[in-house]
């Protein structure tokens, strides 16, 4: 009974860790789905409808409209992450950021950012997959916005 | 159909021909904007018009064949540049491409740029066979 105290601290702690991975975790399920995409590649005039029901899971409708067949290639984007380092993400109500960082094939430095907007699970409304200059650093905090994400590195180029 | 995305190389070599294309439309304004030490943008849509605006003044060109090259979903690309400093000029750029976007950093040297017809890509041009594939490997290894 004494360390009840103890194991209460632990268990918040647990739950606020995995609460504050929501968005990582939707990211990692959908990378895991990607991983086997080039095997699959050569069959997509007859895989079309399935994986386009796999892939609604993940993105937002909106973003899927121009068809399976054309966009496929594309959502395999977690690929350019060829070795992962750190992630953070950002929570506000119904919308996310996640940014994953680490190096890509080659060996560039290059972080993807994500945005989430929440349905029925979080699914992904946003990409952007930027490489970092030389002289700039990884971002800690996500940013989910082209022009802004720009605006701050030109800042620190002044 | 089944392209994979871009890297950041390829999309240098894309900004480098944009802006040699520009020139080609109208090099004294765009020597004007570029060489003015002043901001300036290049945008472009999903149909290829581009449009390069600074202090000196505005001009809109095509570069669709630039843009076919990218991919068959680019969007729209914004590049912003600083002016130009010790000859070296210094941008950022975001690309999309269906719905996602890839951004990056870049600098290179605007007299080599400039004078390039003396240089590099000519001397490419008339020494290479396969023209294009060439001079894009040309770009690559001068470009940052």
């Amino acid at each position: 009974m004494k360390n009840l105290p103890y194991i209460f601290i632990l268990l918040i702690s647990f739950a606020a860790q995995a609460k504050d991975n929501e968005l990582y975790s939707a990211f990692k399920q959908y990378s895991d789905i990607t991983k086997h995409a080039e095997t699959v590649l050569p069959l997509i005039p007859f895989y079309s409808e399935k994986q386009y029901q796999s892939f609604e899971l993940y993105f937002k409708h909106e973003n899927l409209k121009e068809g399976i067949d054309t966009l496929f290639s594309r959502l395999q984007f977690p690929s350019v992450l060829h070795n992962e380092k750190s992630h953070n993400e950002i929570i506000n109500k119904d919308s996310g950021c996640l940014v994953v960082s680490g190096l890509s094939q080659e060996k560039k430095r290059v972080s993807v950012y994500l945005g989430f907007v929440r349905s029925y699970k979080w699914l992904i409304d946003y990409i952007n997959i930027e490489y970092i200059n030389d002289s700039d650093d990884y971002l800690n905090t996500p940013i989910c916005d082209n022009e802004a994400l720009m605006k701050k590195r030109m800042e620190n180029w002044q | 159909m089944n392209q994979s995305h871009p890297n950041e190389a390829q999309l240098k070599i894309r900004v480098f021909k944009i802006l040699e294309i520009a020139y080609q439309n109208d090099g004294e304004l765009t020597t004007s904007i570029v060489r003015s030490h002043q901001p300036f943008t290049l945008t472009v849509t999903s149909n290829g018009t581009a449009t390069l605006t600074g202090k000196a003044g505005k001009l809109t060109f095509n570069a669709s064949e630039e843009t076919r090259s990218i991919g068959f979903d680019f969007k729209f690309a914004s590049l912003h540049f600083l002016g130009t400093q010790n000859s070296q000029l210094r941008y950022s750029a975001s690309f999309t491409i269906g719905f996602t976007n890839v951004t990056f950093r870049g600098n290179f040297d605007v007299e080599k740029f400039i004078l390039k017809c003396s240089g590099l890509l000519c001397i490419a041009a008339r020494l290479m066979k396969d023209r294009k594939n060439k001079i894009d490997k040309a770009i690559q290894q001068s470009l940052r």
